[in-house]
């Protein structure tokens, strides 16, 4: 893995809009000055570490219901059954993103983004391009937007009735925004019937069915909205009850891997994985731990309230407002640093398939919104 | 012979994400930082089940402020300083809009992305 300075396209920012990364300048999200090279061989790498790890979440699900741990993720009461459900009966999923640490050889898993992963479209479409300009030639470990459609397409034949997907997501955030037209574009393509509204549009009729703004039933629907989020809000409640009728895309069951208890019950269950590292619960904040770790919030979102600790002292800590649940102590993975630009690879997976990746990378050790978006490519 | 790419053979976007660019693009233009004559921002934190809401002052009336530190003048209709301490305000949309409620509340703005 190298890190290369290189010069933009002369014409980026205008190539980038027309692609729908419109949002590429919050926080110089994106300035195309760096490219990450890889070898053949370190892809192949990554690409299995994450088919393993993904069969590891599939046990730990199977270890939660077995075993009704649903209290240690918090995850309410009325939405359990829900969960099994939807496990159970194999509810169609798209799409999921791991966040993987990559040094030498040396792979381990950070966290599982697998209900709402944004960074899609830049990972998908617009390093795609732009390698397109760059070396054609160069290959890139990412196939995200041909084996989504191909997925959509697998998925189609066991939507509900009315067989139209709905994509929707909370509004006043471009990027969420654009990540789900990115979505609708793509299940279009697929020859899907599809539509769009934002979440705050759904309605509830009297006996707690879904349906649209126009007065027709929501049959399926891709939202970019986390489970942890619906399940307090006032319409979560009618989830359950009309399972049959309005099938949510992801399924509920990726509210316990985008949960970090994932990350101490992959350690429970394979403590001597290479790609997993030794994780604990803490109901409150260490006061002090020798070593180095990180401290996670069992909910946050974009690396909100984490903090990184050796022998006591903080290093590096992000502020929000999340914690009341409790966090996550994770062993600390050493990320490289190159000329201090710390990257985190973003391992996607469709329809539980390996399918490409996306670097991220930091001025510190913590990834948060505020991190860049970097392509990468390979010599084949 | 070599082993097969590992990038999409071919990408191509159509009429839904372009419809979306372009509205997107030009809704832009209702983005601002809500800075007055003097160049400052006026913000308030009201907390309202379970979080904190923020809003800008701005042309007149209050904004929800957005996670990129900005208002978005051309989606929302201002509110009144006695409308956004009321717990059950939600923003109103510029056109109308239908606000159902029962979901998008937790959002207060931020990216449901992870």
């Amino acid at each position: 893995m190298q890190r290369h300075t290189i010069t933009p396209r002369k014409d980026w920012e205008q190539k980038v809009k027309d692609q729908g990364f419109l949002f590429y300048k919050n926080e110089s999200y994106y300035s195309e000055t760096a490219a990450y090279e890889f070898t053949a061989a370190e892809v192949d790498l990554i690409e299995a570490a994450t088919a393993d790890i993904f069969e590891k979440c599939i046990a730990v699900v199977d270890h939660v219901i077995k075993n009704d741990l649903w209290d240690k993720f918090f995850i309410p009461k009325e939405y359990v059954d829900l969960i099994k459900w939807s496990w159970n009966e194999d509810m169609p999923s798209f799409y999921g993103r791991m966040d993987l640490a990559y040094n030498n050889g040396d792979i381990k898993l950070l966290e599982f983004n697998a209900d709402t992963p944004t960074s899609l479209l830049e990972a998908s479409v617009i390093q795609w391009y732009w390698l397109q300009d760059y070396d054609s030639k160069l290959d890139q470990f990412n196939s995200i937007h041909e084996k989504l459609m191909a997925h959509m397409k697998v998925c189609a034949p066991y939507f509900y009735a009315p067989n139209v997907l709905t994509c929707a997501c909370a509004g006043d955030n471009l990027e969420d925004l654009m990540t789900t037209k990115y979505m609708q574009d793509v299940a279009d393509q697929a020859g899907l019937h599809t539509d769009f509204m934002y979440m705050n549009e759904i309605g509830v009729d009297d006996k707690g069915e879904f349906y649209k703004t126009d007065g027709t039933a929501l049959g399926n629907i891709f939202k970019l909205y986390p489970y942890e989020w619906m399940f307090h809000e006032e319409f979560g409640k009618c989830m359950p009850g009309s399972r049959e009728s309005t099938m949510w895309i992801e399924p509920a069951y990726k509210a316990l891997w985008s949960n970090k208890m994932l990350l101490v019950y992959l350690h429970e269950l394979f403590p001597d994985c290479e790609y997993i590292l030794p994780a604990t619960y803490r109901a409150t904040e260490v006061v002090y731990q020798p070593g180095r770790y990180v401290q996670k919030p069992v909910y946050s979102r974009e690396g909100s309230n984490v903090k990184i600790v050796k022998n006591g002292e903080v290093i590096e800590q992000t502020d929000g407002e999340y914690g009341e649940e409790g966090f996550v102590i994770q062993d600390y993975a050493e990320l490289p640093d190159f000329d201090g630009n710390h990257p985190v690879i973003g391992s996607w997976l469709i329809g539980g398939v390996p399918a490409g990746m996306g670097i991220r990378e930091s001025d510190g050790l913590i990834t948060n919104n505020t991190s860049r978006f970097v392509p990468h490519f390979f010599k084949p | 012979m070599g082993k097969p790419q590992k990038k999409s053979q071919n990408i191509v976007l159509s009429a839904v994400l372009l419809a979306a660019i372009s509205s997107c693009a030009s809704h832009n233009d209702d983005w601002s930082y809500g800075k007055d004559a003097t160049g400052h921002t006026h913000d308030t934190a009201i907390y309202r089940n379970g979080g904190y809401h923020y809003y800008r002052y701005y042309g007149g009336g209050w904004y929800l402020l957005q996670r990129n530190n900005m208002i978005n003048t051309g989606a929302y209709a201002p509110a009144a300083s006695s409308e956004i301490g009321n717990p059950s305000f939600s923003p109103r949309a510029a056109s109308g809009g239908i606000r159902s409620g029962g979901f998008g509340e937790s959002a207060h703005g931020a990216s449901g992305g992870e």
